[in-house]
């Protein structure tokens, strides 16, 4: 579980949100959702620790600072070695020690085992997503950050990437940002709405059986 | 955040990544490479100067000049670059060179050849390289999820101190490993063994001289690092380094190649191929402290702009 104790943060004088208080179930996938330049991104940048903050995040009722949180983000440009090879990738960006065999067989569920011996240079764009989903998944986070994570990918990559994480994310806290809400609809559980430098959250949204997009524009106005 | 990964973890994966990438063999394949035209270098001198000593002794010989009496006076009076005696000095040429070829002796001339005309680019591109790969690649938000600015640039650091330490190390062995295949291909040419040393001289402390190599190649490196961490990529900072060595003439006595100059020239003694610039007078002491407190700044400065910068757009 992740909480937000009076978030707050600007930039200079200009206020990005304020008094934000969120409880982000565990286990569970959870949608941040905003119109651009609303502050989506920065409060996940604020969550994973890339942005100073006012106010308290909490991971499982610790700050950060005390008890680091397990955490593993996956960014909307992918960032990756395009010079190295897919497994050279995974042993650098890993963090921690792993062998091929392991790889090759978590890969198998992924990508293609053997397109992980090519330099990431020539992998299509949803190629890039799947190894950074791989190499995510095989660090086991218990808290998953996916930033925009469907932006620029093509249908079938779309439905691929979908179907990994519908199946492989199981046992994991996952926060998303994005705007494509019919690819997020059937995964989310729980919605946060940035808007007016505030957030709202909505919680059992599969349960409800709630329409993403009726959410978001009934806080949009 | 704190660090969640140690710094064991970490050093491994920065080895890993200058394997992959092969900025470390491209390190050190330049050094080798610039140690063996020194050697090289070396031989033509070697060649040249036994060349220029027969002609001169031949030509004395004819003029009926007692040679042998030559040969026992200087080839320069004290303090002058004017040749008053072509055989002697030929002479002594030719027999420092053969002596500084001999295996250990090469190394003082090997440093003085890299460290002060290529280990400036070598070091600086190296330390430019591994400062900004992650700005290159946008990876510095992937590992800021488990470490701190901190934790990431003293990993670089450590990292590049290591292999500063390898590349010299391998660099000066294989050189005095050529340089005794040199030996043995020089006497095919020269007869080596007629041309003892006659006035030994001192090719100066070699663990001082190493000890000031080091320091010297971690200034280089960090130089890479500061201006890679400001300018976070490589083009422009490699410029500036290669504009500031080459063609930028020296800036009065506190300018940063004056400053090494002048503690070079009490620790080397340039007997080799390469001769360094003669610095504008300034107390050795003076200079050593100042390339000290630069140092320290430069990798003060490195750590407070990198905390301060914004990790996530890269």
């Amino acid at each position: 579980m992740i909480q937000t104790i009076n978030l707050c943060k600007t930039y200079g004088k200009r206020i990005i949100f304020e008094n934000v208080n969120l409880i982000i179930p565990k286990h569970r996938f959870t949608f941040i959702a905003g119109a651009n330049g609303s502050g989506k991104t920065t409060l996940l940048k604020c969550l994973i620790g890339l942005e100073p903050y006012q106010g308290k995040i909490l991971f499982d009722t610790q700050t950060a600072q005390t008890s680091p949180p397990k955490i593993y983000a996956i960014y909307d440009q992918t960032p990756l070695y395009d010079h190295l090879t897919g497994f050279q990738n995974i042993e650098i960006l890993y963090f921690g020690n792993i062998s091929r065999k392991y790889i090759e067989n978590k890969a198998e569920s992924i990508i293609d085992p053997e397109l992980l011996q090519e330099k990431v240079k020539h992998y299509s764009y949803g190629q890039r997503k799947k190894l950074s989903l791989l190499i995510a998944l095989l660090y086991e986070p218990d808290y998953l950050f996916l930033d925009e994570v469907s932006n620029g990918l093509d249908y079938d990559s779309l439905l691929q990437l979908k179907k990994i994480l519908k199946e492989q994310l199981q046992g994991i806290t996952v926060i998303a940002t994005g705007h494509q809400f019919d690819f997020y609809d059937d995964l989310v559980d729980s919605v946060i709405v940035i808007a007016n430098q505030t957030a709202t959250q909505m919680d059992h949204i599969k349960e409800n059986g709630d329409d993403l997009v009726e959410i978001y524009r009934n806080h949009m106005g | 955040m704190k660090s969640t990964v140690t710094i064991w973890d970490s050093l491994k994966k920065e080895f890993l990544y200058q394997r992959y990438s092969h900025v470390l063999w491209i390190t050190l394949v330049s050094a080798v490479f610039l140690s063996l035209v020194n050697i090289y270098g070396l031989i033509s001198k070697a060649i040249n100067a036994y060349n220029n000593y027969l002609k001169s002794y031949t030509f004395y010989k004819e003029q009926g000049v007692d040679v042998e009496a030559l040969l026992k006076l200087p080839g320069s009076a004290p303090g002058s670059s004017l040749v008053d005696n072509s055989v002697r000095y030929y002479y002594d040429q030719l027999s420092s060179t053969i002596y500084i070829l001999d295996g250990v002796h090469l190394i003082t001339p090997t440093l003085e050849w890299l460290l002060f005309a290529f280990c400036p680019i070598i070091f600086g591109l190296y330390g430019l390289y591994v400062a900004t790969y992650d700005y290159k690649y946008k990876t510095l938000k992937l590992k800021m999820l488990h470490a701190t600015p901190k934790h990431i640039l003293t990993v670089k650091f450590i990292v590049s101190l290591i292999c500063i330490i390898v590349v010299m190390v391998i660099t000066l062995i294989i050189s005095c490993l050529a340089g005794l295949v040199a030996s043995i291909y020089l006497s095919k040419k020269v007869p080596v063994y007629s041309f003892p040393i006659v006035d030994t001289f001192s090719i100066g402390s070699l663990p001082l001289q190493l000890l000031y190599a080091l320091f010297l190649c971690i200034i280089f490196t960090a130089i890479g690092f500061l201006l890679g961490i400001i300018f976070k990529t490589t083009l422009f900072p490699a410029i500036l380094i290669f504009v500031y060595n080459f063609f930028v003439p020296l800036l009065g006595k506190y300018d940063f190649k004056n400053l090494i100059a002048s503690v070079a020239h009490s620790i080397f003694s340039f007997k080799g191929k390469f001769e360094l610039i003669v610095p504008v007078p300034i107390p050795v002491t003076q200079s050593l402290f100042i390339l000290l407190l630069f140092c320290l700044l430069l990798i003060a400065g490195s750590f407070l702009l990198f905390k301060r910068q914004s990790k996530y757009t890269h």
